[in-house]
C-alpha cells in the first residue's frame, strides 16, 4: 500500500466486498443470511464510516500542510 | 466432490480474506494517525519559526523606529515602512497557522468518535467474526465428516 492512507483503505474495502460476493456464490443458507446481518453488513458500514471520516480528515490536513506554506 | 464442499472452502478463504483486511486496515489506521501527529508537528514548527522570525523583526522595527527619532532630530526621516510591513507579515502569519492549528484539532476532535469504533471493530469485533466463521466451518465439517486441513 502505498497511496493516501483512506485510498487505501478503500481499496481493501473493495477487495473484502469482492471476497464476501464470492463466497456468497457458494453459501447461500439462513447461516449465511445470519451471518450477513449481524457481522458483515456491520463490518462494512463501519469501515465505510470510518474510511469517510479519515478521508475528509485528510482533506483538512492537506489543507493545513498547503496553506501555511509560506 | 469439490463440489460438495465448495461452501467450506469459500468460508475459508473468507476467514483468511478477513484476518488479512484486519491487518492491513489496522496498518491504514496507524498511517492515519501518524499522518494526523505529523501535520501537527509541522504546524507547530512552523509556528514556531514565524514566532522567531516576528522576534527579530520586531527588533528590527524597534530599532529603526529609534534610528528615526535620532535622525529626525538631525533632520533626516527615512522612516520604518518596510519594516513595520514585515512584522504585520509575520503578525498575520502567525495568525493564520493558529486558525488552521484550531482546524485541524477541531477535526481530530471530529474524528475521535469513527476512530475509535472503527479501532475497537478491527481489534474486538473482527476476531470474534473471524473465529465465528471458524466455528461454522468446523461445525460444517464435522456435519459432514469432512475433516481438511485448515488453510
Amino acid at each position: 500500500m502505498t497511496g493516501r492512507p483512506h485510498e487505501d483503505g478503500e481499496l481493501l474495502l473493495r477487495e473484502i466486498g469482492a471476497a464476501w460476493a464470492k463466497t456468497q456464490q457458494h453459501w447461500h443458507d439462513d447461516m449465511a443470511s445470519s451471518f450477513g446481518r449481524s457481522h458483515w453488513t456491520p463490518l462494512i458500514d463501519e469501515s465505510r464510516s470510518y474510511l469517510r471520516a479519515l478521508g475528509e480528515f485528510m482533506e483538512l490536513l492537506t489543507a493545513a500542510e498547503r496553506e501555511t506554506e509560506y | 466432490m469439490a463440489d460438495i464442499h465448495a461452501d467450506i472452502e469459500a468460508l475459508k478463504e473468507l476467514a483468511g480474506a478477513l484476518t488479512r483486511y484486519r491487518h492491513a486496515q489496522r496498518e491504514v489506521a496507524d498511517r492515519g494517525d501518524y499522518q494526523i501527529a505529523a501535520t501537527r508537528a509541522s504546524l507547530e514548527e512552523k509556528a514556531s519559526q514565524w514566532r522567531s522570525l516576528l522576534a527579530r523583526r520586531q527588533a528590527d522595527l524597534a530599532a529603526c523606529q529609534h534610528a528615526t527619532a535620532t535622525d529626525t532630530e538631525a533632520g533626516g526621516h527615512p522612516g520604518c515602512h518596510a519594516e513595520a510591513a514585515a512584522v504585520r507579515e509575520a503578525e498575520e502569519r502567525i495568525e493564520s497557522i493558529r486558525r488552521w492549528q484550531q482546524q485541524v484539532e477541531d477535526g481530530a476532535s471530529a474524528f475521535v468518535g469513527p476512530s475509535s469504533r472503527f479501532r475497537n471493530l478491527l481489534d474486538v469485533d473482527l476476531p470474534r467474526t473471524e473465529h465465528h466463521l471458524l466455528a461454522i466451518i468446523d461445525g460444517l465439517e464435522a456435519a459432514r465428516g469432512v475433516r481438511a486441513a485448515r488453510s
